[in-house]
């Protein structure tokens, strides 16, 4: 071994994992010094890229050293370990900052680039953590808070660099909305800015609407009106649309509420509970969305079989070249009568328009039909009934999320007459990245729903933690997963944060 | 027919269709043109070109690789350690033979061979300790204890997958 020249070592090594790789390492120095050979981590780099969440590009890995190669593998393998295994230590980050007597809801939770976690309360409460490496005990240090007694925070998005976080704040009256932004500077220390509000980004709103999703990058902001429509504001320009929502039926559609919304490139998505639309953008709105949103079509797609109330949508993926431009975006919701649903939802601008949504998992908790969920599942997996599902039945779930990557998932689950709550961690069954680079290969222009041949797998949910709640201030309300970390916050209805 | 001197000076008849397997070959063949003149392996021995034709007789006729299968990101992933039936039983010899065949598979470039006499040795590597792989190859521990120790301790996230 070593006796023959370096090439054919690391040809060798080509074939090897990476225990092994270390255990050569460890036998002499020459071969200690052979593993640090950049080309081999950057093999092992390629070998490896189903565990890691993120496919790393060729230009992010041209720029790496050896060593920074292997801290990245050596993470990913640790994080890939522990995912599924139950979490012990929780780290507590109370929320009340010493006023006992409120206890502010949380309202949304969420990672932010898998370093900060950002919690929007009510009674106008903004905190940013910044959370502690994968290798060094928990830790949460607060970078960024905000608190106002008459703006409320309801909705975030974090800028296509990565480098701004905006916020959006409704009046306590709700007529009006301004816009909040934290630059997140990962180039100098103090690595924040603290917050401060977007000038011109006051706009006026209507007490029935509700602001849904921002993008700072656009400076659009998205807001329902009830039922039937919404709107869309430019809070620079103030430019502003009134967008019908598309009804086919008018009994089923009836009860078709919205759930979420999402700009992807010309188009705003829809999800609501028995359909994914895309309705084009207004040219009017944004300078960047140009002049092409005229002539694109509006495009549906309706869920096989269930409902959702509410979607966890992941970062959305783009593959844009000359000839295509496609959206991906991994969802998962909560049926309450069957189950979870593990979703990618694919939106193609070029060539041709098209929507549609492939079931990439169901994990069934059926109340009212078990063959109805058991019939989606291809025949060649096992009967759910026999994976011990059944515990699963009379149970409901209070909260769940998809990681910015939607390679890795949980929820929280309550059976009844029971105090304890169930925190389950998934991996996803299919590679989303596989999945992506699918449908780039094969452009399937069909509208249809669940145009997937490989059908959905059953999703194979991992119990790592169990938390009593004797009354509801420790029910679990919100949770948000860091895909790349593997780091989970969960949030109780009385306003406490735990980091699992 | 081709035929090949080994550096022990032995002399192989072998079939231009068996012996062009090995691009090196075959590229001093197109190079040189139609001859009678022997081509001379220098670094090849006698024992180890045996073994070597015999490879490229079993294989003859088989597509060859084309030059940028390397490149594909797919032949990457798919990369796996198993051997064919036959390859395996042809591959079983001892250690020296084994390296002294990757090292003529490297040699006439013969890229098939090669693979299967590297994914040998990460076979006989495969899962074993540090102590080991030092018995199988007869290494030399020459750390000093705080260095092991160091290493040890350094690399511990590998350990007990």
């Amino acid at each position: 071994m070593l006796n023959i020249p370096i090439e054919l070592q690391l040809h060798i090594a080509n074939f090897l994992d990476v225990e092994t790789i270390i255990s050569l390492r460890k036998t002499c120095t020459s071969l200690y010094q052979f593993t640090h050979d950049r080309s081999l981590w950057l093999d092992l780099l390629s070998r490896t890229h189903d565990i890691f969440p993120q496919p790393l590009s060729a230009s992010d890995s041209a720029t790496l050293s050896s060593l920074q190669l292997e801290h990245l593998i050596k993470t990913a393998i640790h994080i890939e370990r522990m995912w599924l295994l139950p979490r012990k230590d929780p780290f507590l980050i109370t929320n009340h900052d010493g006023m006992e007597d409120t206890s502010p809801y949380i309202r949304h939770l969420a990672f932010v680039s898998d370093r900060y976690l950002l919690c929007l309360a009510s009674e106008g409460r903004i905190s940013l953590w910044k959370i502690s490496d994968v290798f060094t005990p928990f830790a949460a240090e607060v970078v960024a808070t905000f608190a106002s007694s008459t703006w409320y925070p309801c909705a975030y998005h974090l800028n296509a660099a990565g480098s701004v976080l905006a916020i959006a704040l409704t009046h306590v009256e709700g007529l009006a909305a301004r816009m909040l932004t934290i630059s997140l500077n990962t180039d100098s220390f103090p690595e924040l800015s603290s917050p401060r509000l977007v000038t011109p980004g006051e706009f006026s709103i209507l007490p029935s609407q509700l602001i849904r999703a921002i993008n700072v990058d656009l400076e659009i902001a998205l807001l329902s009106n009830m039922m039937t429509s919404f709107d869309i504001v430019n809070w620079r320009t103030k430019a502003q649309a009134t967008v019908a929502l598309r009804n086919d039926d008018p009994v089923e559609d009836l009860w078709n509420l919205m759930c979420a919304m999402r700009i992807c490139g010309p188009y705003v998505l829809v999800f609501r509970m028995h359909t994914v639309e895309a309705y084009p953008l207004p040219p009017h709105i944004s300078s960047e969305v140009g002049e092409r949103s005229d002539i694109l079509p509006l495009l549906r797609c309706r869920y096989p079989q269930a409902n959702y109330h509410r979607a966890s949508l992941a970062k959305n993926t783009c593959i844009k070249d000359d000839e295509s431009e496609i959206y991906g975006l991994p969802m998962l919701a909560n049926d309450p009568l069957h189950g979870m649903f593990h979703f990618h939802v694919k939106l193609t601008v070029r060539p041709l328009p098209s929507l549609s949504v492939s079931l990439l998992g169901i994990r069934p908790m059926t109340i009212a039909s078990p063959q109805l969920v058991a019939s989606q599942l291809p025949e060649n997996q096992p009967d759910p009934a026999l994976l011990g599902i059944a515990r699963d039945t009379r149970s409901f779930v209070s909260a769940w999320a998809l990681g910015d990557h939607g390679r890795r998932g949980v929820w929280v689950g309550r059976s009844r007459a029971s105090t304890n709550r169930s925190v389950v961690a998934f991996t996803s069954p299919r590679d989303v990245n596989s999945v992506i680079e699918g449908d780039r290969m094969g452009s399937n222009n069909s509208l249809q729903a669940n145009e997937d041949s490989e059908g959905p797998m059953l999703i194979d949910g991992h119990l790592i933690k169990t938390i009593q709640s004797y009354d509801l201030r420790d029910d679990i309300t919100v949770c948000a997963v860091s895909d790349t970390t593997g780091r989970i916050a969960l949030g109780a209805r009385g306003g406490s944060i735990t980091i699992i | 027919m081709v035929l090949l001197v080994t550096s022990d000076n032995v002399q192989f008849q072998v079939d231009k269709e068996v012996v062009e397997r090995s691009v090196l070959i075959k590229n001093m063949l197109e190079d040189v043109g139609e001859s009678d003149q022997s081509i001379p392996l220098a670094n090849v021995s006698s024992s180890v070109l045996k073994k070597v034709i015999e490879y490229c007789e079993h294989h003859r006729g088989e597509p060859l690789p084309s030059a940028d299968a390397d490149q594909n990101q797919d032949e990457t992933r798919k990369r796996t350690t198993d051997i064919s039936e036959w390859d395996q039983k042809f591959i079983t010899v001892d250690q020296e033979m084994l390296f002294e065949i990757i090292l003529a598979a490297n040699y006439l470039d013969i890229k098939s061979l090669l693979d299967v006499g590297c994914k040998t040795v990460a076979n006989m590597i495969k899962g074993k300790t540090p102590e080991e792989i030092r018995r199988l190859f007869n290494i030399v521990n020459d750390f000093t204890p705080e260095e092991e120790a160091q290493i040890k301790k350094e690399n511990e996230w590998a350990e007990d997958r």
